[in-house]
């Protein structure tokens, strides 16, 4: 899951580390009403946690093992907003010290992993406790919030290796980035984790939030959270795929290269003064977008849909205690 | 039984056993005696089979005891069955939601009925007198009863050899009057003990042989334990009184 | 009671356990590169170098690597990396196995491309991503961590975040050296089959989480008693030297080779 450099393009990673910011200052905001200063430290420890969690081997069926990444977990333990900030400390972690996650794909690989998956898995889990009255509804609930978050932020990382080969060609037609179209990336990502990685996921959130939740209740997080990260993620899903909003207005295929790279060209259009613009992507072309983008609106606008679906569903169920 | 040769070990830079030669037999009781980092704890790991020797020879009953050799699924579980180990910090030895569980995990994976479980749990909760706690969390016992239960996990598959990483540390003296009387009884059944104290005193009578380390990590003395524990110039030397 | 003091009879069941092997292997490994730093001198050309500066660098090579299209450019940067790695005073062995390990890795991956677009142009891929890990464990074995963190600063990274950084290095450590002895625990207590491996795994960092809180809550009163009142300041030294000068020209021609390729 942790996507190492040189798979996305720059102007992609530049796209998703800005996407990232507000989502970090949100959480920082919350944190800061949340939890007195005096638990500061429990974010760093939180960050060491969750380290800690991908190192732990699990055996899979056929001898070999995997492991989780544990960020639902981490959000149903501390609640998501320290989580997205305590995987966010990890992910930096890794990526500096430990060569594993890229470090320009930094901003993609939290957005995958310390923002999508912990506040998905998050709600999926408060969502569903509300329905599951009982303790061990609790713990399905803690499991299948673990296998759809994993599985969301796999999907969101094919997305970003899926529409490279798309985007960013160069003259030949060639590749520069990922060399795989969305009609390779998603199936090879998802099939190992909808079968495979998504069941060791949620066992994994399941079974240690049951043993925490057995020995010591109180450490669990009790904090509520609005819905308005939800709206963001909508937003920001709006935003990088841009693509969905012009294809509309412009026929299939005929794309002029300064379109998308006025759009997604983030970083390049900053260093536009100090070094010349050409000299430095001499041959960005994009040409033809052919069925892959309709794939990608269909995709967005399917996970849009399920989020608007438990916001309602979770509306409703508001109403109904109330 | 057991037998180093010229056995090294050092985590990284950091030498923590220089040259070790030792063989204790079947039966014997062994006090491990050093001052602090002289390598007791490793040494104590290296038998158990939790880190392997750097350089030199671990013979277990003849068998040469190294990472390929514990490769061997049943070979690696006959020899932990027959090793116990009570480690120094008994928090990080503990691992299941209850005490009652920790007890059971040895005795349910060697393949008994329910009902003798039941009863080899039992039978080690109240020799320990910790029956009362069987439903607590081990995370949040004091230290003491933390020992006893990593004791009694210990004991719950009756090993034949006992090491125990200063066992007295942490009990009140009542504990460990009744712990070296537990040991002088598991001594005299046939157990082998290789035990890493401090406590001199309230071991007295249950050693017969004391290895007294240096700060080089090396083994300067191996002797009856009366004639150490008497030989004050030995210990004031090394630092240990 | 009695069953103490005889010898039991017992052989036990073959059982698949490789996976506490391959997680101690995974803490050992993470606790060794922690330790590592308080081994670093200050001697030797790259340990020398501004940690400020040397971050800086990394980010703009690893820039220009992703954008670089040029496989001659790459090719010389690798083999600079290699002499640079050589160079190193302890762990180059260690370096460049998992660099070509990556390499193989993403080798592996991108392969299968080559036969949808008839061209192996998307080979490049692992040729920067070797230059990328070598660049990564270059730094990380050459500076200390905490000398990283701080030079986060200018990049803007707020000073609580920084904090966050400096304690999850520690507690990867503390928390790391628990969660290693829980698995050795487990290995030596496993003498039969395990039947329910991930419900065991799963207490046991069930144990670190607990264990983690408790060390917090600890932390910060230590913290309060010894007068910290809430505020993190860690300042950014940007004083260069004759070390750090060479080094930047030694960068500014790697970044110009870019262009002159
Ligand atoms: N995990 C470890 N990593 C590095 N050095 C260690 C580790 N454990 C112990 N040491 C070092 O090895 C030496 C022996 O330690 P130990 O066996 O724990 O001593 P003792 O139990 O006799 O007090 C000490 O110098 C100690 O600092
Ligand atoms: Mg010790």
């Amino acid at each position: 899951m942790h996507i190492p450099d040189n798979y996305l393009s720059p102007s992609t990673c530049a796209v998703f580390g800005a996407a990232m910011i507000p989502a970090w200052r949100r959480a920082v905001k919350k944190i800061k009403d949340e939890i007195p200063r005096k638990k500061m430290p429990m974010l760093g420890i939180g960050a060491a946690f969750s380290f800690l969690i991908m190192m732990f081997n699990l055996p899979l069926p056929g001898g070999t093992t995997g492991h989780a990444v544990g960020a639902v977990l981490v959000a149903i333990l501390l609640g998501p907003y320290s989580a997205c900030i305590a995987v966010t400390a990890a992910l930096l972690v890794q990526a500096l010290f430990f060569g594993d996650g890229g470090i320009l794909a930094f901003g993609a690989n939290c957005f995958n992993m310390a923002f999508i998956m912990p506040f998905s898995g998050y709600y999926i889990f408060s969502i569903l406790k509300k329905y599951f009255k009982n303790e061990k509804g609790e713990y399905i609930a803690s499991f299948i919030a673990g296998y759809i978050g994993l599985n969301i932020a796999a999907f969101f990382a094919a997305v970003e290796f899926g529409i490279q080969p798309a985007l960013f060609k160069d003259a030949a037609g060639l590749p520069l980035y990922c060399p795989y179209p969305l009609s390779v990336s998603i199936p090879a990502m998802m099939i190992p984790h909808l079968l495979v990685a998504g069941v060791v996921e949620g066992l994994v959130t399941s079974l240690v939030y049951a043993y925490v939740k057995k020995v010591s209740l109180d450490t669990v997080y009790e904090g509520s959270v609005s819905y308005k990260p939800l709206y963001i993620l909508i937003a920001t899903m709006v935003i990088l795929c841009p693509l969905g909003l012009l294809a509309q207005g412009t026929a299939w295929g005929e794309w002029g290269a300064e379109e998308v790279v006025s759009l997604l060209g983030y970083v390049p259009k900053g260093m536009e003064k100090g070094i010349s613009f050409n000299s430095l992507m001499p041959d960005y072309t994009v040409s033809g977008l052919s069925e892959t983008l309709g794939y990608i609106i269909s995709a967005v606008a399917g996970i849009a849909i399920i989020f608007l679906i438990f916001k309602l569903v979770n509306m409703k169920s508001l109403k109904h205690e109330k | 039984m057991i037998e180093l040769k010229s056995i090294c070990f050092s985590y990284k830079d950091i030498t923590a056993l220089n040259n070790i030669n030792l063989k204790i037999e079947k039966g014997e009781s062994v006090a491990l005696i050093g001052p602090n980092g002289c390598g007791k704890s490793t040494l104590l790991k290296l038998l158990s089979g939790i880190i392997f020797k750097s350089e030199g020879q671990y013979l277990f009953n003849g068998t040469l005891i190294d990472e390929k050799r514990m490769q061997d699924n049943i070979f690696s579980k006959t020899f932990h069955k027959n090793i116990g180990f009570l480690f120094q910090n008994p928090q990080l030895q503990l691992f299941c939601p209850t005490v009652y569980d920790e007890v059971s995990f040895g005795p349910y994976q060697m393949g008994f009925s329910k009902d003798e479980v039941q009863k080899r749990v039992f039978d080690c909760l109240n020799l320990l007198g910790i029956w009362d706690l069987r439903d607590r969390a081990p995370y949040n016992l004091s230290g003491g009863e933390m020992k006893k239960t990593a004791l009694a996990a210990v004991l719950s598959v009756n090993p034949q050899v006992i090491l125990l990483d200063e066992p007295m540390n942490g009990l009140d003296p009542k504990n460990k009057k009744f712990l070296r009387e537990l040991l002088l009884r598991l001594s005299e059944s046939g157990k082998t003990i290789i035990c890493a104290t401090h406590d001199f005193d309230y071991v007295k009578g249950l050693f017969y042989r004391a290895i007294v380390f240096s700060k080089e990590h090396t083994i300067i003395e191996d002797a009856p334990f009366e004639s150490v524990v008497n030989n004050k110039a030995l210990l004031e030397r090394n630092n240990i009184i | 009671m009695d069953w103490l003091f005889k010898e039991d009879d017992f052989t036990p069941k073959k059982d698949k356990d490789t996976f506490a092997d391959k997680t101690v292997k995974a803490l050992l490994s993470a606790a060794s590169n922690i330790r590592r730093q308080d081994f670093i001198e200050k001697k030797g050309f790259l340990y020398s170098v501004n940690p400020a500066l040397k971050l800086l660098s990394v980010f703009v090579l690893i820039f220009f690597i992703s954008l670089s299209k040029n496989i001659f450019f790459l090719l010389s940067l690798d083999s600079l990396l290699i002499i640079c790695t050589l160079l190193l005073k302890n762990s180059s062995g260690k370096v460049l196995y998992f660099s070509f390990a990556a390499f193989a890795f993403s080798l592996l991956m991108v392969f299968p491309s080559v036969f949808i677009y008839k061209s192996f142009s998307s080979l490049i891929i692992p040729v920067k991503v070797f230059a990328d890990i070598v660049i990564v464990n270059i730094l990380s074995i050459t500076t200390r961590w905490k000398d990283i963190t701080k030079s986060l600063k200018l990049i803007y990274v707020p000073d609580i975040f920084i904090f966050i950084l400096d304690i999850a290095i520690i507690y990867i450590y503390v928390l790391g050296d628990l969660a290693l002895n829980m698995i050795y625990a487990l290995k030596i207590r496993t003498i039969g089959k395990l039947d329910k491996k991930y419900s065991l795994l799963s207490n046991i960092i069930g144990n670190v989480f607990i264990q983690s809180k408790l060390m917090s809550d600890e932390m910060y009163s230590a913290m309060e008693l010894r007068g910290f009142t809430g505020e993190y300041k860690r300042e950014v030294n940007f004083k260069l030297n004759i070390y750090d000068f060479i080094f930047i020209l030694v960068i500014i021609f790697m970044i110009s080779s870019y262009f002159f390729f």
